[in-house]
């Protein structure tokens, strides 16, 4: 920018600022409080002087005449940095930057919503930064595109801590931007050395898949879309990418003839060794009972196609643990619910992109940690993920080792064409031929597991409280013609949309929060839900009252930015799970379970969600107790979500 | 976590519903428990947090309707498999499980998935 174009700007922020002097004396308290000016007719005088004083004041602004005249000169800039950290953030394609907004990050902040116009990436303002990063972690699982988020320094980082461990267990690639100023001089007092560090990394240690301080705009631009990459590369995770605030905000001018942008190209995932997939092959093919166990198996409709292949070519039964659905769930190879009587017949299990392992071959008591083998004892154990490239130095997300007989380092989703391709080579005659009956003896079992989730569903039926089969069988009945996808968790309702429900698209459910935190449900909810909308799907979800109360302003989110998703309340006025670990341990000391209410259940006074959400901007209805009264208040609505607003319906549950 | 350890706890008192039990179930006497105070007491130590308020099931098993013989309840009761807590006598006397036994003995029977629109299969 030229020097030139500089005093223009200048004269025109003075023009502005002089006007908005102006407006804010007249419509101030001050103003609005005093009697009106009788009316007087403007004389020519008036107009001789209004002349002289903008001759006056443009002459002053000309000369830099006045008190402050040498320190406005160094004020005022133009070109600065964040305008080109904005054009590198483009350049990766992102659509949208969460933020909560603070000091050392306004200077980005005003270049997305003046320089870029708040659009590609557009700002989704969050009161919380933990709503932030859940929301970008529903998001991703929602559209495969990771989103940004802007935070401020060391406040927002540690704001925003149990989302992004919950992302990094899940594999879930986000770009997360904090504000820092790293030049000692220029943090002027309280609250700006408080919320600069040193080194913002340990905030989120075990989180985060790398971080980098970069400390000019070359720098910054390059670590961006290496940031990018590493994110996006298997096993995805979090990257932290520190925005200096002096870089942001001053003026890139002198650097402008030197920045560059590197271009960003998608990584190639990594494919499993074509030898260890023979292998694997030729155990499966000549297994009497081969079964798969796949969680974070697909990203894609392709991806659990090849699943099914592999199931159907195989003859094998196939467990869908809870991160992904990776196999249709009415699928007559899908056995899901009798995990422990299929993992005794099995003598070959193939893990895909699955690590919880031990619990699958074994059972073991929470209170005594007495386990017994739930597996034979020489079943062989192949895995196929790239776990061991994602496992915590100090967090324990890797779960228990099992040493398994076979371990393949791959993308489970690039991996498995090349792993159909070895089975169909290996299987003989007499393979296909043992496939053929144990695929008709595995649908058999299916159809009578299918069948009994529907029995249990009927007990408790009219019950009140509702039951969760009851609420989870009036929503799917309202859902099921549409283009749906439930983004929420369901273990808290048993399950009973994977039980009750047709699922055979693959981002239909895209699984938990990863680390067990609480919180994740609301924000990444409206997450998944920001990106289904924009793929004309209708977002679900089942939220529950104990994990709604950490982040219930993810609700403002999604009426301030007209976000569609239909939320239907598993209310059941406690955090129930702890509630029965609680009884556990009580017993366990022959203490009686009178006082396990204390501290679990959230009653006294009873939370009113209908009423508090609203509070937020969005329709709501409920409490509802009455089986019979739920499914019009879900017909209505639907029809709010389907006009582009959310919508949630607090229903008073059973306990699960 | 827990819910994939009580996944088996579930199993186990399936197992104990077999239909062996079942049928010595109907040939049982009726139950002489007070419902009321079953009802009651269902609520205070807790049954219904895993069992349901109407001993429909959830984290655990489902008790009603058709609960298992006394004997047999009584039993597990006392000493559960897996992660079911016991309830020793010093928390929950002979009574009070002859009343709880009552009181699911009393609740009838949900209408059969057959007959519900919304569960008919696909």
């Amino acid at each position: 920018m030229t020097d030139e174009r500089l005093k223009t700007d200048r004269r025109g922020f003075l023009k502005a600022a002089a006007l908005g002097g102006a407006a804010t004396v007249a419509g101030g308290p001050a103003g609005a409080q005093a009697a009106p000016a009788p009316a007087r007719r403007a004389t020519a005088g008036d107009a001789a002087r209004a002349a002289a004083q903008e001759q006056a004041v443009a002459e002053a602004a000309a000369e830099e005449v006045g008190a402050g005249g040498e320190l406005v000169s160094r004020y005022l800039i133009a070109d600065p940095g964040s305008d080109f950290i904005l054009d590198c953030l483009r350049s990766l394609g992102l659509e949208y930057i969460a933020l909560n907004p603070g000091g050392s990050i306004a200077g980005l902040h005003e270049s997305i919503i003046n320089y870029g116009g708040n659009k590609a990436p557009e700002l989704v303002a969050v009161t919380h930064e933990e709503v932030g990063a859940a929301m970008a972690h529903g998001y991703y699982k929602a559209t495969g595109k990771p989103m940004a988020m802007l935070f401020y320094g060391t406040v927002g980082l540690m704001h925003s801590a149990m989302a992004v461990f919950n992302a990094y267990a899940d594999r879930v690639p986000m770009i997360i931007l904090a504000g820092n100023r790293l030049e000692a001089t220029n943090r002027v007092a309280y609250p700006d050395w408080q919320h600069a560090a040193i080194d913002l990394e340990p905030l989120l240690t075990g989180s985060l898949k790398w971080y980098d301080s970069p400390t000019s705009l070359q720098a910054l631009a390059e670590s961006l879309t290496r940031a990018y990459r590493i994110a996006m590369t298997e096993p995805c995770g979090p990257v932290l990418i520190s925005i200096d605030a002096d870089l942001a905000e001053d003026s890139c001018t002198a650097q402008r003839p030197s920045l560059t942008i590197p271009p960003y190209h998608p990584p190639v995932q990594p494919v499993a060794d074509p030898a260890g997939l023979a292998t694997a092959a030729a155990w499966l093919t000549g297994a009497e009972y081969p079964v798969l166990v796949v969680n974070r198996a697909t990203d894609s409709q392709a991806g659990m196609d090849n699943v099914v292949r592999l199931a159907e070519l195989l003859g094998a039964a196939v467990i869908n643990q809870r991160d992904r659905l990776s196999m249709p769930n009415r699928h007559p190879l899908n056995l899901t619910g009798m995990d422990p009587a299929v993992a005794a017949k099995a003598d070959v299990f193939l893990f895909v992109g699955a690590d919880d392992i031990w619990p699958v071959l074994n059972a073991q008591s929470r209170m005594t940690h007495l386990a017994t083998r739930r597996a034979k004892v020489d079943a062989k154990v192949i895995t196929l993920s790239l776990n061991d490239y994602a496992a915590g130095k100090n967090t324990q997300e890797q779960l228990r080792f099992y040493p398994a007989d076979l371990p393949l380092d791959g993308s489970p989703e690039r991996s498995l064409p090349g792993l159909i391709e070895a089975v169909q080579r290996a299987l003989t005659p007499a393979a296909r031929t043992r496939v053929a009956a144990r695929s008709a003896q595995i649908a058999e079992d299916h159809n009578r597991l299918a069948a009994n989730f529907r029995a249990a569903a009927a007990l408790g039926w009219d019950a009140s409280p509702i039951s969760t089969a009851r609420m989870c069988a009036e929503l799917w009945d309202a859902i099921k013609d549409e283009d749906w996808a439930l983004v929420s968790p369901q273990q808290f309702a048993s399950n009973w949309p994977q039980r009750l429900w047709k699922m055979d698209r693959y981002y239909q459910f895209r699984g938990q929060n990863g680390a067990g935190g609480m919180g994740y449900s609301g924000p990444a909810s409206l997450g998944g839900a920001l990106g289904h909308s924009k793929l004309g799907r209708l977002p679900v979800a089942i939220q529950t009252d104990g994990e709604l109360m950490y982040q219930p302003g993810s609700f403002w989110t999604a009426a301030h930015h007209s976000i569609p998703i239909l939320s239907v309340m598993h209310n059941n006025q406690g955090y129930h799970q702890e509630l029965m670990n609680l009884q556990q341990v009580a017993n366990r000391r022959s203490r009686g379970v009178a006082n396990t209410h204390i501290g679990t259940r959230l009653i006294k006074p009873e939370i009113d969600f209908a009423a508090m959400i609203k509070g937020l901007g969005v329709w709501t209805a409920g409490p509802i107790s009455d089986p019979a009264a739920l499914r019009p208040a879900i017909d209505r609505a639907l029809q709010v979500v389907k006009a582009g607003e959310p919508a949630l319906i607090d229903v008073r549950t059973q306990p699960r | 976590m827990l819910r994939r350890l009580l996944v088996p706890a579930v199993g186990a008192m399936l197992a104990c519903a077999s239909p062996a039990l079942a049928a010595q179930a109907k040939a049982a006497r009726p139950s002489v428990g007070d419902a009321v105070r079953g009802k009651q007491l269902y609520g205070d130590v807790g049954c219904w947090q895993c069992h349901g308020t109407v001993g429909q099931g959830g984290a655990g098993s489902r008790l009603a309707p058709s609960p298992m013989p006394i004997q047999a309840f009584a039993g597990y009761v006392r000493s559960p498999a897996l992660e079911m807590p016991p309830y020793p006598a010093a928390i929950l006397s002979a009574k009070d499980i002859v009343d709880i036994h009552a009181f699911l003995a009393a609740i009838p029977a949900s209408p059969p998935p057959a007959g519900l629109k919304l569960l008919s299969p696909p």
